[in-house]
């Protein structure tokens, strides 16, 4: 065989494999991943249910009422003479609930459904701001000269010894107390903007605030790493610029570990809003938020299980959902675990 | 060492500091006072007044400020508002040995379950216990506690009515001994719900952690010289591969830690525990404000700790890392 037969035949064998960024091979390899991609379905279904429970999401800038589209009922409208239904029990007047209904007589399933929107709004906000600020954060600390890298790093251990969770109890009831009592200036913008939102703008904040920081460490462990690597130096033999370097050959390469931890973070937040709606500390009612559904009716536990059981499945396979994606995107990244 | 802990000691003054300083900022910006409401009905505004008086509320900020930070240096964290016969040292006597309590069971039951659970599975890698391990540890992580814990007192206490549903098995005994549980079947029979609540996503977590580290560790070269000098199976994978595999799990025994002290708070209130994190909640909205306090400080205190010690085991376990 020839030299040059066998360099053809080489390119031959992998002719796709030229050009493909590592984040279109994670994907790739994703694909392969039957619960990953059970789960993302079951994300990207929730989401619909969570645009189109109703017609907001049209009437949002048009104005004019919002109509029922996927829930049954709207998700506030209360009837006494309908409380406290079982599933699939018919009321005196025949209309049928298919979850029941709850102590105010409000539909399970139209409430369980609308409840998606809090739990994905977090979800989604609280990961976008913690991967945004601690990726900025960890990449120029660990970009930057060792006494930056230093000082940055302090104060992220500094942060490490703060009880967090006082914190957003603390801050918690002081925005509850300023939606009721209002504000001016910017601070009654704030306050209109979270009413607007049933109570999830200071949610977001409280949240926002506390789950940059391992982020930050995660994307400086992985700056350090890559940046001693060869094409870096061979980009700045070249003459790349910092930025070019930072943007084009550290980022997309810090990306991949970063985005895995986020996923994996994802059920913290939705737990954490669960939480803090049990306590009262949450969202506003009505909106319904499946952790002040399980609070609501947590007292008729005896009598009325499935009022809990209903948003504990829902709010359980959510974060199952985003478990598995996020172990399925672990695995599509880290090469080493891959061909088991 | 010694050098090392006692910077790391000194580290924590400044930490303190600040979670002090922003805790009792925001305690006081909070609208209202302690003493709007005496059960349910308002005080009168003479009363109110000389009780201000009493407490030094009619001082200015920073002068209240200071005078909290003296006391504390001599060790007195000050009087309780609400609860007039009680101070702070009072409570967290009372209520701290519970929630610490509730939070060494879950993290022992997390250990007991999660160490052997993932060393199975790394042992038995790709086989039905492997797979059988790995699903229940993901629905572990996965299933919060506040869906958890209503389903067992569902299932235990109203169903089968095996166990009891609410409250703490155990009353406040000694400071120092309340820390150790004691042996009574009535303490167990309350304890086993609200710790499997609050242990199951620790064991999960610490499952997966073990079995990704484990087979890591496995392919080393090292354990296959170990193999090849022909030692037992047993002695290779407890003194040489565990040894290894445990230093991921260790570093994350910190964040468990705080993952813990959040997680007593959602657990003492579906429990209706009277511990720390219940009776915090409680001072928030009562705007008791030497209990919001000294609560935050003691959980500050507890969370350097926490870290100092992993950091000192990371040590012990590997010993290429020095702190000088």
């Amino acid at each position: 065989m020839t030299v040059q037969t066998r360099t053809a035949r080489l390119l031959e064998a992998q002719p796709e494999r030229r050009g493909r960024s590592p984040l279109a091979d994670a994907f790739r390899q994703l694909l392969k991943n039957r619960l990953a991609v059970v789960s993302g379905i079951f994300i990207i279904v929730l989401l619909l249910v969570a645009l189109f429970a109703d017609t907001a999401i049209f009437t949002l800038f048009t104005g004019g009422e919002a109509r029922q589209l996927l829930a049954p009922y709207p998700y506030d409208e209360t009837n006494f003479k309908y409380h406290d239904l079982g599933i699939m029990e018919r009321a005196e007047d025949g209309r049928l609930f298919i979850l029941g209904t709850d102590a105010l007589g409000r539909d399970l399933l139209s409430r369980t459904l609308y409840g998606a929107r809090v739990s994905l709004a977090v979800a989604i906000v609280a990961s976008l701001v913690s991967l945004v600020v601690g990726l900025a954060y960890g990449l120029i600390s660990g970009y930057s000269s060792t006494r930056v890298d230093n000082l940055m790093m302090r104060f992220v251990d500094f942060l490490y010894g703060f009880p967090f969770i006082i914190f957003v109890i603390l801050m918690q009831v002081y925005f509850k107390a300023l939606s009721r009592r209002g504000g001016a200036g910017f601070a009654q913008f704030l306050v209109d903007l979270d009413k607007s939102m049933g109570g999830l703008l200071f949610i977001f904040i409280a949240i926002g605030l506390i789950n940059w920081i391992g982020m930050a460490r995660i994307a400086r462990g992985q700056t350090l790493s890559v940046k001693e690597k060869e094409f870096i130096e061979a980009a700045r033999a070249i003459g790349a610029s910092n930025r070019r370097i930072i943007f084009r050959h550290v980022l997309p390469n810090i990306l991949g570990p970063c985005i895995v931890a986020e996923t994996l973070a994802i059920p913290g937040y939705i737990f954490l809003e669960a939480f803090l709606s049990f306590i009262g500390l949450g969202v506003n009612p009505p909106t319904p938020s499946w952790g002040l559904m399980i609070s609501d009716s947590f007292r008729a536990l005896t009598v009325r299980p499935h009022q809990v059981f209903v948003p504990s499945l829902a709010l359980t396979l959510t974060t199952l959902a985003f478990n598995f994606l996020g172990d399925g995107l672990r695995d599509a990244f880290d090469p080493r675990l891959r061909g088991e | 060492m010694t050098q090392y802990i006692i910077r790391r000691l000194l580290w924590a003054i400044p930490v303190l500091f600040a979670v002090g300083t922003i805790t009792f900022f925001l305690a006081r910006a909070l609208p209202g006072g302690p003493f709007d409401f005496a059960g349910d009905r308002s005080l009168p505004e003479s009363v109110v007044k000389n009780l201000e008086r009493k407490y030094h509320l009619d001082w200015p900020l920073w002068k209240q400020f200071a005078a909290y930070w003296w006391d504390l240096l001599r060790g007195d964290l000050g009087p309780s508002f609400r609860s007039r016969s009680l101070t702070v040292n009072d409570i967290i006597k009372q209520t701290f040995p519970v929630s610490f309590q509730l939070g060494m069971l879950s993290l022992l039951l997390g250990l007991a379950i999660g160490l052997p659970a993932g060393i199975l599975a790394a042992l038995n890698h790709n086989t039905w216990i492997d797979y059988t391990s790995s699903f229940v540890a993901i629905l572990g992580v996965s299933v919060p506690n506040i869906v958890l814990g209503p389903f067992l007192i569902w299932l235990f206490g109203v169903k089968l009515g095996w166990l009891p549903v609410a409250r703490w098995g155990a009353d406040y005994t000694d400071f120092y001994l309340g820390f150790i549980p004691p042996m009574t079947l009535k303490f167990w029979k309350h304890a086993i719900l609200p710790t499997i609540t609050l242990g199951t996503a620790l064991s999960a977590s610490i499952a997966r952690l073990t079995r990704a580290s484990l087979l890591q560790v496995i392919r080393e070269d090292y354990i296959r010289t170990a193999r090849a000098k022909g030692l037992r199976e047993r002695t290779i994978i407890l003194v040489h591969a565990l040894k290894n595999a445990l230093i991921p799990v260790v570093t994350i025994l910190g964040p468990l830690f705080a993952a813990v002290v959040t997680g007593s708070f959602i657990t003492e209130q579906i429990f209706g525990i009277n511990g720390l994190g219940k009776h915090f909640v409680q001072s928030v909205t009562n705007r008791d404000y030497p209990v919001i306090m000294g609560t935050a400080l003691l959980y500050a205190v507890l969370l350097i700790l926490a870290n100092l010690v992993v950091d000192i085991a990371y040590a012990w376990l590997d010993p290429r890392i020095r702190y000088e």
